[in-house]
């Protein structure tokens, strides 16, 4: 199907998006048509039947010179839509590029545009208009250029102000320092970031700049009559607003719907073209409310089987998962990304949670850490509990007490994980304050114990400073200092240097490592790098498919590898075991699987050399057994397999 | 008292008036009583300035004939009566006019209101340079001397019959000049004067108020403990301050909302009559140089139909140029011209005009100016389309329209434009407007009749002669059509029930001499 | 320093607006004469009233006068009041004010507050409701609004009054009715906004905390969503300070607007041509105070802007 098309279809998909397509149809049906469909003539005049209410006759009644109103509502669509359309393609054309070169080009250009904006400014819309007006004479293309250039410096601002953060982006940088054309960066990177937002200004400035155009013919100085337009219409019929109200009805109908069309199509518009907003939307879903059955967190109500899974917990564990099961909302229902997987998270231990992108592997962690993001992924079966309490039975404030006290999380990238408006001495006191009271100077006390811990040198001088002026490695040292804040027993690592350079990274988790160590913490390290779990790790979890498929220690599961995923991974890393450098996950032979499109039986299966096309694996999933020291998925956990040549 | 003023202007020497008797009979009885009770106005013009010598708004002039005494003024019958004046008369040859006045009046400062104040206020009037914009209007009256404490003396620059309604303009109040020179623009907010009431507080743009003079001393002394003046341009809102009580008086009510003012238990609206004469100007050149179609333009038009369907009653089809109050003793009326679509039809016909060389027309209107001003554009033009024309409506803003007036007749890119004149005295309409080559007179009306009838009617003092001059005068106007003449426009005010006594003249002034409130309604 | 080279910088700008200023009421048609002397006017008499104007001098000369009159204000006087410019706008300018203030006030605390339901309750009733509203508040024109604010409140409730501006109740109307526009465009930038930090990792390290949902949505979500509205705050305040004149219309107010849009209609240059300049410093003002705002919200910007 055509892309355009396909995005008609998904505007007319939701009833916003219909209702606000089907009234810009008819608007510009209207616009396009009307003057051939007025029933008489807009312009006689008659005497004996002015101020005539609506009749058969007369669908919308007269006006004060007789005047048929359906017929002038027709013709007068022409103008107005025209005014709107016009009023706001002139901005458009005129801002959106000077906007642009201002945000690329900078220094003089930049500053004199700016000057010229503030200029244009400085002149109230209604004299700027009136000056319009006066040196090129009222009329209709005057008033689309005055309301147009009016709205000039808002799209000037607004499209400088998105394209020059967007511009800052490092991945923009890097396009911008390879010697990319300005055009292809504007059109690749910019222009997409800011359809959003322009989509959305431009569809409010449709309605506003009717309403500026209806406020000219308020002063005398709009679409002169007895050329008809809405705005117009409704100006002239305000003195009759107590007398014959309908008059003022119908125009100021028209008024409103097309802008409404116009608003509603703008914003299932952005919908679409700003993923970030269109994902949400859907995630709000009835199912999800459904589900979440309106409380704070997601967490489904405790089974008969998570209960009993709850009275057999083993006694040092900071964390136990039993049988879990995490699920995405989606339009088809829930889609499970973590299944029937069991863990448990013991002090003084590093659990290393291994496996490719979109294994489900951060979706574990989130879900111990109790931020799987809301309305989109829930706890959908099995136990999991943290410390002493099944987070599924718990309240809204029993949780945060529980990230509080007991969870500590560190994240991917430090960069997105620190709040670019707050200093880190205000972010880090919150961490240490929250949910207890302390006076400043121990707050203070403990912020600077914490920097100190972290290794960041001259902690005091750092706690007024904004995380945009530290290093990538000083951030993650500072969310490490966030996560220790009020000594949880948890410590939960998401890939902690997968956006950092080496050197850097083996510091981080040194760091991370003699916390943990010190303090005796239960850490759970999600990693894709082999050579981090060799080194950083006590146990590791190998996840396939939202399935653990291998568990125990780190020494057992590389030494005797019995999974055939595990052994691939392992094969293909040689230098593993002398812990040498990094190592990324080597690639296997074929694709992982698509969430909700699992294939029957063993997950593994159809890249699996070992099953050899044997029926078990292929209808019955392999369950969690003791092999060693380990635990393997796998129906045929001692077979060796001629592997491929890694 | 016009048989005492046609006897006083018959003779050259002056016979004294009584002017106090006069005053006595024409004031009831109730003003003498203490001033009482406040009346709020609300009005829908921004009061600028009150310095009669500036002021040129209706609004303006009300209060500048409370704040300032004059040495004659028009009344509620719209006549020029003595004022402080108690005898005048013109020399022999005309060119030299004298006052004499009744004394004992004092400004507010404290300052006699004598003669040399008088002479000074004058002069100050007639010198451009102080920044009046009557010095040209007033220029025949030359220079003022004082003569004694009583009597002012006037040399004239040349002989004009029309002095006295020149002195009973509110533009003639007299003023305090030494006060005037110590407050400078802030005169024109506060004005230190001899009138009944003075100014008490002026928010510029918002309101203003008045109250009693406590040092007055004349005939007409103040009935009310406060007049609140409030500006508020947009009629809704306007309306609505009477229909909720916080005002007792509102002007300009548009036409659609009469019926629910009227429908009020608290109040009603009055319509009296206004100067303001509504014409189509025409330029007379190309095919308007022909009478044929000036006349047939002039009976196509239904003006009783538009006056009520348009107007909503708020006109009276023309009868004459010259509006009503325009000083009455000269004005003379006429038939309205009839309507008559099929012989301006024929006419155009005889004149060349058919359905295969239509005349064009471009007919300018303000918008906002005259009451309906642009949808009346529209009408007129729909009604010239029916009987051929091919006329073209063009609703201009008001700087645009008033600059196409500004322009050489040669030049000009229309062909009628809608202009109301409203100005007091025949001599002064009429002169400015068909004498040639004056600047006011858009159309290029050019008639050697009139021409040498508006210097003879300026020349006479004797009221006799200048009726029969001005008479035919309007005749010529009325036969030739320069203008279509269209209406006068009536004023629309709202009252409270608990107002009595006021009275508002055709030139917008309103009159509070006898006004009272009511406390309970 | 830095508010002192903001200033330096606006020099040439307000000169140049100043240049345009004056240039700019040559185009307006319209002779001041004429608008004092009324239509029956002679030639004469309106050369004489243009002399006394100082019409009739050289371009070059009355420029230098206009310019010495910001810092004399004997010599920049009202045509049709004669009255120094200055006392006409200073005692217009608070009313403006007020209003303009107080509508933004009001329309941001409104939009902000339901611009953070609507982008939580995505799709709820709430969102529903309010997408009604804020589109029939930005679909309305404002003389209408107002108009029929008066009739509701005024004439049929006889709550408020209807017109005037002498005491604090005059200006609930107009200020509630100037609200609703800001409001509209508000509640939808901060619901767009917010949907999009919404999706930021910080926000997970805040709730990592353990701080209440509240607490994220409002210290850290919040504010890095009103950087953005921020500055569409400036540019429509700027907007609300020169489109005054219809409420001012409507309600009575006699506020810079009408002012200006009074002295546009009678010609009266030095009233056009000061308050077109003090717009314009009023717009250099704002623009500073904008960017402090969101220097002061975005701490990344300081270092760009201060360099």
């Amino acid at each position: 199907m055509h892309p355009r098309l396909a995005t008609l279809r998904r505007i007319a998909r939701a009833p916003k998006g219909l209702i606000g397509l089907l009234l810009v149809g008819f608007m510009m049906i209207l616009a396009l048509f009307g003057a051939w469909l007025a029933p008489q003539d807009p312009y006689a005049q008659n005497f004996m039947a002015t101020l005539q209410p609506p009749s058969a006759e007369h669908w919308f009644g007269t006006d004060q010179l007789g005047r048929d109103v359906f017929s002038r509502i027709l013709l007068g669509a022409r103008t107005s839509i025209g005014i709107g359309v016009g009023g706001v393609a002139v901005a458009f054309v005129i801002g959106v590029p000077l906007g642009l070169a201002a945000a690329y080009l900078r220094g003089t250009f930049d500053s004199l545009l700016m000057r010229g904006v503030d200029i244009l400014l400085s002149f109230p819309d209604i004299v700027f208009a009136l000056a319009i007006v006066a040196i090129m004479g009222p009329s209709t293309l005057n008033v689309i250029l005055a309301v147009g250039i009016v709205s000039v410096p808002v799209f000037i601002r607004t499209t400088r102000a998105v394209a020059m953060s967007t511009l800052a982006e490092p991945f923009v940088e890097g396009s911008v320092s390879l010697g990319c054309s300005p055009l292809r960066v504007m059109g690749r990177h910019v222009l997409p970031n800011m359809g959003g937002i322009l989509v959305t200004l431009c569809s409010l400035l449709f309605a506003s700049t009717l309403l500026n155009a209806s406020g000219l013919s308020f002063l005398g100085l709009g679409t002169q009559p007895p050329e008809p337009e809405w705005g117009t219409m409704l100006g002239e019929s305000r003195s009759y607003i107590r007398t014959h109200p309908y008059m003022a009805t119908f125009p100021g109908l028209f008024l409103a719907l097309s802008a409404l069309g116009f608003n509603l199509l703008g914003e299932e518009l952005r919908n679409i073209y700003d993923p970030t907003s269109a994902r949400r939307r859907r995630g709000q879903g009835l199912l999800a409310r459904l589900l979440n059955g309106g409380r704070a967190l997601p967490v489904p109500r405790e089974t008969a089987a998570q209960a009993r899974a709850r009275a057999e917990t083993v006694g040092d564990a900071a964390a136990i998962g039993r049988d879990l099961e995490i699920s995405y909302l989606t339009d088809k229902g829930p889609l499970p990304a973590v299944r029937g997987v069991d863990f448990a998270l013991r002090r003084g231990r590093t659990l290393a949670v291994v496996g490719e992108s979109g294994s489900g592997k951060s979706t574990l962690l989130r879900a111990v850490a109790t931020l799987l993001p809301r309305g989109q992924a829930l706890v959908s079966g099995g136990s999991l509990r943290i410390g002493t309490e099944e987070v599924s039975a718990l309240s809204g404030a029993q949780v945060q007490a529980l990230r509080r006290q007991h969870i500590g999380v560190v994240f991917q990238d430090a960069a997105s994980a620190l709040n670019p408006v707050m200093t880190v001495g205000a972010q880090l006191a919150e961490a240490i304050t929250s949910g207890r009271r302390m006076s400043p100077a121990e707050v203070r006390d403990r912020s600077i114990a914490l920097l100190k811990a972290v290794q960041i040198a001259d902690p005091e001088s750092r706690l007024d400073a904004w995380p945009h002026q530290f290093s990538g490695g000083m951030k993650q040292r500072i969310v490490i200092a966030i996560a220790l804040a009020q000594e949880p027993e948890l410590l939960l690592a998401d890939e902690p240097t997968s956006a950092l350079d080496v050197t850097i990274q083996q510091q981080i988790l040194t760091l991370l490592r003699q916390m943990q160590k010190e303090r005796d913490m239960a850490m759970m390290l999600v990693t894709h790098d082999l050579g981090l779990v060799a080194r950083y790790a006590d146990d590791v979890a190998v996840i396939y498919a939202g399935r653990i498929v291998e568990t125990g220690p780190v020494e057992e599961v590389f030494r005797r590898p019995r999974h055939p995923y595990t052994r691939a991974l392992a094969a293909s890393t040689p230098k593993l075991r002398h812990g040498g450098g990094t190592r990324m996950l080597p690639a296997i032979d074929g694709e992982p699987p698509m969430l909700g499109q699992l294939p029957p039986g063993c997950a593994f299966a159809p890249r699996c050399a070992r099953s050899g096309g044997r029926a078990v694996c292929t209808t019955r999933a392999p369950e969690l057994t003791r092999c060693g020291k380990a635990d393997v998925a796998c129906h045929f956990p001692d077979e060796t397999e001629s592997l491929h040549a890694a | 008292m016009n048989q005492i003023l046609s006897a006083v202007r018959s003779s050259f020497r002056a016979r004294t008036v009584a002017a106090s008797l006069l005053l006595a009979t024409a004031l009831p009885l109730a003003a003498i009583a203490a001033p009482e009770g406040e009346l709020r106005i609300a009005v829908g013009a921004d009061a600028t300035t009150f310095h009669p010598h500036v002021n040129s708004l209706p609004v303006g002039n009300t209060v500048d004939g409370l704040v300032f005494q004059q040495l004659f003024r028009i009344d509620a019958d719209n006549k020029v009566v003595p004022a402080l004046a108690t005898d005048y008369g013109w020399s022999e040859d005309g060119m030299t006019f004298t006052v004499s006045f009744e004394t004992g009046h004092s400004f507010t400062n404290g300052r006699p209101v004598n003669a040399e104040a008088v002479a000074a206020s004058f002069n100050q009037l007639l010198d451009p340079d102080s920044g009046s914009i009557y010095a040209g209007l007033y220029a025949s009256l030359g220079k003022a001397e004082a003569q004694g404490e009583d009597t002012v003396v006037f040399h004239m620059a040349e002989p004009n019959g029309h002095v006295l309604m020149l002195l009973a303009n509110s533009a003639a109040g007299i003023i305090d000049t030494e006060a005037n020179a110590e407050m400078g623009a802030e005169y024109g907010r506060k004005p230190v004067g001899s009138g009944p009431y003075m100014v008490e507080e002026f928010i510029g743009g918002e309101r203003f108020t008045l109250v009693p003079n406590p040092d007055y001393k004349g005939a007409r002394p103040a009935t009310l403990e406060r007049v609140t003046f409030m500006a508020v341009p947009e009629d809704g809102s306007r309306m609505a301050l009477l229909e909720t009580g916080e005002v007792d008086i509102v002007d300009r009510v548009p036409a659609e909302s009469i019926p629910t003012i009227d429908a009020l238990d608290s109040a009603s609206v009055i319509l009296p009559d206004s100067m303001f004469s509504i014409s189509m100007e025409m330029v007379l050149r190309g095919p308007l140089e022909d009478k044929r179609v000036r006349e047939a333009l002039n009976i196509s038009i239904d003006r009783d139909g538009m006056v009520q369907g348009i107007l909503g009653g708020l006109g009276t089809p023309s009868q004459g140029q010259v509006g009503p109050g325009t000083e009455d003793a000269l004005r003379v009326t006429f038939e309205p011209k009839p309507y008559d679509p099929e012989r301006a039809k024929a006419l155009l016909a005889e004149a060349g005009f058919g359905p295969d060389s239509p005349l064009e027309l471009r007919v300018n209107c303000p918008n906002g100016r005259y009451i309906k001003d642009s949808q009346v554009c529209q009408a007129l033009t729909g009604q010239w389309q029916a009987i051929g024309v091919k006329a073209t409506p063009n609703v201009l803003d008001l700087p645009s329209w008033s600059a196409a007036h500004q322009v050489p007749i040669e030049e000009r890119s229309y062909d009628m434009s809608m202009i109301g004149r409203a100005t007091a005295g025949i001599d002064f309409t009429v002169y400015r407007l068909f004498r040639s080559g004056v600047s006011a007179n858009t159309t290029g009306f050019n008639n050697a009749r009139v021409d040498s009838l508006l210097a003879e009617g300026r020349a006479t003092t004797d009221l006799e002669e200048q009726k029969k001059i001005y008479a035919e005068i309007q005749q010529i106007v009325w036969d030739e059509m320069p203008f279509v003449f269209l209406w006068y426009q009536k004023q629309a005010i709202g009252i409270a029930d608990t107002v009595t006594g006021f009275t508002i003249r055709p030139d917008e002034t309103m009159l509070f001499d006898t006004v009272q409130v009511s406390v309970d309604g | 320093m830095f508010i002192l080279r903001r200033f330096a910088v606006a020099i040439p700008t307000l000169f140049v607006v100043s240049l345009l200023a004056f240039w700019f009421v040559d185009l307006i048609p319209g002779d001041p004469a004429l608008h004092l002397a009324g239509n029956m006017a002679t030639e004469d008499e309106l050369a004489d009233i243009r002399h006394h104007l100082g019409l009739d001098r050289p371009p070059l000369e009355r420029y230098m006068l206009f310019l010495r009159g910001v810092v004399d204000p004997e010599i920049a006087t009202s045509f049709r009041t004669s009255r120094p410019v200055v006392l006409e706008i200073t005692e217009r300018m608070p009313k403006t004010l007020i209003i303009a203030i107080g509508g933004l006030v009001i329309g941001l605390a409104f939009g902000v507050v339901t611009g953070v339901i609507c982008a939580l309750r995505q799709g709820g009733w709430f969102d529903a409701v309010v997408t009604v509203l804020t589109l029939a508040g930005i679909s309305m024109p404002i003389y209408w609004l107002g108009l029929l604010c008066i009739w509701l409140f005024a004439v049929n409730l006889g709550w408020l009054p209807a017109a005037g501006a002498a005491t604090p109740a005059h200006y609930v109307l107009p200020v509630l009715v100037v609200a609703t526009r800001p409001a509209a465009l508000f509640s939808r930038l901060v619901t767009a906004n917010l949907l999009e930090v919404m999706g930021k990792d910080y926000l997970d390290t805040a709730r990592s905390k353990g701080l209440s949902e509240h607490v994220v949505i409002l210290r850290h979500a919040l504010r890095n969503s009103l950087i953005a509205a921020v500055s569409v705050a400036g540019v429509q305040f700027g907007g609300m300070l020169g489109g005054s004149v219809v409420t001012e219309t409507v309600f009575g107010v006699p506020g810079l607007g009408r002012l200006l849009v009074s002295a546009v209609s009678s010609s009266d240059y030095p009233v056009i041509q000061y308050s077109v300049l003090m717009f314009a410093v009023f717009f250099v003002l704002i623009n500073l105070a904008t960017d402090l705002l969101g220097q002061w919200l975005d701490p990344r910007t300081r270092d760009y802007t201060a360099a």
